[in-house]
């Protein structure tokens, strides 16, 4: 609520910020019949073509170097978005195990777990070779913890779904993915 | 004195099981019978520490951990052996992490 009222508060002084400027313009084009006052010339001076020179190369520097950032940013926001679909998709395959199959070899869920932490292991590393920060990305490691707790707490070597607790495993997962959601917002923001 | 030293995929096997021998092949209690238990007595004799090499498996259940690393907490001391045991690993330091976090819980 308190976000919401600085946002349009922000939005009012904004809008305000702009159209005083607009309103000053127009009245001095209109009022001050300012076309009266100009004259123009065909004398060029060595100021007017250096002048002319440097705004051209400001201009195409900086419009290289915003295109060139903006799209780095980009890159690297989709690179690392991708890796957390990646990591949905593979709780999702996890979940859905659970629920189409009575029971699985141990070996398998171990394999399952294991590329899931390696995808989560690289998407970490990325993060921090792409300078990206993010709280919440140490929370996928809590989740995947109670995850693997929920799915290995096996006596023999084969996961028994049907006596897992499935509203525990829906839970967990259902938590995995709301974090990773969290964590495709924040980057997307930044 | 050197350290003592298991490398679980050589000393016991790579395709490790669940918790309890007589349900499945290669579990946890059978590990910590065979293997962890008599290395962590000679470790203390010596008063030297305990080397676990944890790569070349598969992977580890959490039931094959908390009947190996967790048993051995709970009949000789959580502190000591934490002290005694040193983990290494290149492919499995989320199981050192869920070790410290989870079977090796301070209560």
């Amino acid at each position: 609520m308190e976000r919401k009222v600085i946002r349009q508060g922000l939005a009012f002084i904004t809008i305000l910020l702009v159209l005083i400027p607009i309103y000053k313009f127009f009245y001095f084009i209109i009022n001050e019949k300012w076309f009266n006052r100009v004259q123009v010339t065909n004398d060029i001076s060595p100021f007017d073509v250096f002048d002319l020179i440097l705004t051209t190369t400001v201009t195409i520097v900086l419009a290289w170097f915003v295109t060139k950032k903006f799209t780095e940013s980009r890159y690297k926001k989709e690179f690392v978005i991708n890796d957390l679909k990646s990591i949905e998709e593979q709780i999702n395959n996890i979940e859905k195990l659970a629920i189409l199959e009575s029971r699985i070899d141990l070996q398998n869920q171990l394999y399952n777990l294991q590329l899931l932490n390696s995808t989560i292991e690289k998407l970490k590393y990325s993060m921090i070779l792409m300078d990206l920060e993010c709280q919440q990305i140490n929370r996928l490691d809590f989740y995947f913890q109670l995850l693997f707790q929920e799915t290995t707490n096996v006596d023999g070597n084969e996961v028994d779904f049907s006596e897992l607790n499935r509203i525990e495993l829906d839970n967990c997962c259902r938590h995995f993915i709301l974090v990773i959601r969290e964590i495709i917002c924040h980057i997307n923001r930044h | 004195m050197e350290n003592e030293r298991i490398n679980i995929a050589k000393d016991f096997s790579s395709l490790l099981g669940g918790r309890y021998k007589k349900i499945g092949p290669f579990s946890g209690e059978l590990f910590f019978e065979e293997v962890l238990e008599s290395k962590y007595m000679k470790a203390i004799e010596n008063n030297c520490q305990l080397e676990i090499f944890l790569d070349g498996t598969r992977g580890y259940s959490s039931s094959f951990l908390d009947e190996s690393f967790g048993k051995l907490a709970r009949i000789f001391g959580l502190e000591k052996v934490r002290k005694t045991l040193i983990f290494r690993t290149n492919d499995f330091q989320w199981v050192i992490d869920y070790i410290n976090q989870n079977v090796w819980k301070e209560k």
